[in-house]
């Protein structure tokens, strides 16, 4: 039962947000290979943190006239503002030397189109909310799966041992999360939050202002590195009450340019900071590595979503879907236990099969099993999970098997899906096999049959036998 | 070659006519606390009849959202400005994102000399998005002791204080 509320959470989720989904991820990846190619470029410095910004400030003197403004980007340029020779310019600069690298160009339009989609799919308010619930379901969806992923490989300490799986598209989807589970999971969160934040989550929670008097205590520019800067603003006048704005990663401190004294010490909520790590997290701006883990998990979220998509058509689909009921009636019964769908697609199949023959069937799952007034024969098709366990949809039903008696004796036949790459190949149909053997007025129709890999012909084979001994 | 000399003095000759004088003008904003996105921001020199002579400053370099200044965007799309490759240079490069809640910003700007001391105001409008939008966050008349001041805005704006700058 449990197992049944992950897969379905889990696959409800991802049907819900699967189209957003893939539009994030494109877009993401996009995102991601912007950041990877900014920070290649020569104005991304990489030595901030051992600059200070004492030095900075004395190197940008030597080359300005005026400086208005240092800001350090999170794509890690410095950018200087200020009165040159040639006037008020705007450029990238060598916070060592504060010589000119290059001029600020506008940003790529392409990309900005691209981040607006990311952030709010062109729909402004809307589309952020609408974005900021699909990151949030994305952490769900990434949990759900992970709880998923551990049962599937029957425990986390199997979690490096060599797949078993003939579908491809499974092997896809486990592999991926493996591997992506995590940034998948940080990705979800951090989104969310930067919405959170950006709708003023939290905005009842103020930052602290500290205010000092004129020399109460002073601002030591040669222990500041640009690492930990924002902004610095300078002061407007010559006069010596004007004040420098510096901001920083964690506090904006105002300081008089006279003795550098500060007036005003502004330490942010942590609400603040925790968007500063969501976005420093989120956007992979600032750092390669972060960078290329982002672009990859986009990528893989992509084949998440295809392969995804892949596997639950053939199962979740079909669970879905309210199954042919007239079991009060029906003189055959069909029972499945299926985990992936495929037990259910030949069930279905088994059941169109009698009914062209005139035979009055009933389908159900195992775990449904119940008295059947008017049966006679019941067909079991299962497949088994996982350490020769019962399908989800079948876990319930030893217990149910008895609990209820049926009026009529019962003749019954069980074929067992499997795959020889496990060593319990079929178990949970020989399980079943024992239960139905000792159960009172149950007699066999034919032998457990078992089939490998799904394999078409063998059905076939069985299906005839079935046919064949329901006419006699 | 007579002629084309004569075409190339012409030639200089009117380069040299259409040379403008500025006045440089520097100025420090101040964005009200509030959170959320950037402030888009525009500065404009319009005449009496509000028509948009000269955007002199814009903050908010992603183009989709200049659609939140409304006035100023009605007048880029109807005077095609939207394509014209002057305008880029007014936009602030350094802001990036745009102005947040509470920060401070100094820069400069330049105004041709011939709108000043005539019918013409200096407009700086303001839009955050969803947070609403002032077409006239700041409006004063273009005059020399005007641009000495500090003024408080209707709207985003806390603070602003210019001064011109004499070469």
């Amino acid at each position: 039962m449990i197992s049944r509320i992950w897969r379905n959470t889990h696959f409800l989720l991802a049907i819900s947000i699967s189209l957003f989904l893939i539009i994030a991820s494109i877009s993401g990846a996009i995102l991601g290979i912007e950041a990877l190619i900014d920070q290649t470029k020569p104005q991304s410095i990489y030595s901030l943190e051992s600059q200070s910004l004492k030095a900075t400030m004395e190197a940008l003197e030597d080359q300005f006239e005026n400086v208005y403004e240092i800001v350090v980007t999170e794509k890690k340029f410095v950018v200087v503002q200020g009165i040159t020779s040639n006037g008020f310019e705007t450029f990238y600069v060598d916070p060592r030397t504060g010589i000119k690298i290059k001029n600020v160009s506008p940003s790529n339009p392409f990309f900005n189109h691209v981040r607006s989609l990311h952030r709010s799919l062109f729909l402004k308010k809307t589309g952020r909310i609408l974005v900021g619930i699909v990151a949030f379901l994305l952490f769900l969806l990434s949990i759900t799966g992970m709880i998923l992923l551990v049962k599937r490989l029957g425990g986390v300490m199997h979690f490096f041992l060599p797949l078993k799986e003939n579908n491809k598209y499974r092997k896809v989807h486990i592999t991926l999360g493996k591997w992506f589970f995590i940034p998948v999971l940080i990705i979800g969160i951090s989104g969310a939050y930067l919405v959170i934040e950006r709708f003023d989550g939290f905005s009842k929670k103020e930052s602290k202002i500290k205010k000092y008097e004129v020399g109460e205590k002073k601002l030591n520019l040669n222990t500041l590195y640009l690492s930990d800067i924002k902004r610095v603003s300078y002061p407007f006048s010559n006069l010596k009450n004007d004040t420098y704005t510096i901001e920083l990663k964690k506090r904006k401190v105002i300081i008089r340019q006279g003795d550098l004294s500060i007036v005003n010490d502004e330490i942010f909520h942590v609400h603040q900071i925790l968007k500063n790590w969501s976005y420093y997290i989120h956007t992979g701006e600032s750092n390669v590595f972060i960078a290329f883990i982002l672009t990859l998990s986009s990528l893989a979220l992509i084949f998440f979503v295809i392969s995804g998509l892949k596997i639950s058509s053939q199962t979740s689909w079909n669970l879905l879907t309210p199954n042919s009921n007239n079991n009060k009636e029906a003189h055959i019964i069909i029972l499945y236990g299926s985990e992936t769908g495929n037990s259910f697609k030949f069930a279905k199949k088994l059941t169109k099969a009698l009914r062209r023959e005139k035979h009055s069937v009933g389908l159900k799952s195992l775990n449904n099993y119940c008295v059947f007034p008017k049966a006679k024969k019941i067909l079991v098709l299962t497949s088994t999970y996982g350490d020769g366990e019962a399908p989800f949809n079948a876990n319930d039903f030893e217990r149910l098997f008895a609990d209820f008696v049926q009026p009529y004796p019962i003749e019954y036949s069980i074929l067992g899906f499997g795959s020889k790459s496990y060593p319990k190949y079929c178990q949970f149909a020989i399980t079943l096999e024992a239960l139905f053997e000792k159960k009172f007025n149950f007699n066999e129709l034919t032998p457990l049959f078992k089939i490998n890999n799904q394999s078409e012909t063998d059905y076939l084979i069985w299906e005839k036998t079935i046919i064949n001994k329901l006419k006699t | 070659m007579k002629t084309f000399f004569s075409f190339l003095l012409l030639y200089f000759l009117l380069l040299n006519s259409s040379v403008e004088e500025y006045v440089e003008v520097k100025c420090m904003l101040e964005i009200v606390n509030y959170r959320g996105e950037g402030a888009y921001i525009a500065i404009s020199v319009i005449n009496k009849s509000e028509q948009y002579i000269k955007t002199v400053y814009v903050f908010g370099d992603d183009k989709s959202w200049f659609s939140e200044m409304k006035s100023f965007w009605r007048n880029l799309r109807e005077n095609n400005l939207f394509l014209d490759k002057d305008f880029y240079p007014l936009v602030d490069a350094i802001s990036g994102p745009t102005i947040s809640g509470s920060e401070r910003r100094l820069f400069q700007f330049k105004i041709p000399k011939n709108l000043f001391n005539s019918n013409y105001n200096l407009r700086i409008e303001t839009a955050v998005e969803d947070k609403g939008y002032y077409v006239n966050d700041i409006n004063i008349n273009l005059n020399p002791e005007n641009l000495k001041k500090i003024y408080q805005g209707e709207g985003f704006i806390n603070k602003i204080q210019f001064s011109a700058v004499d070469k």
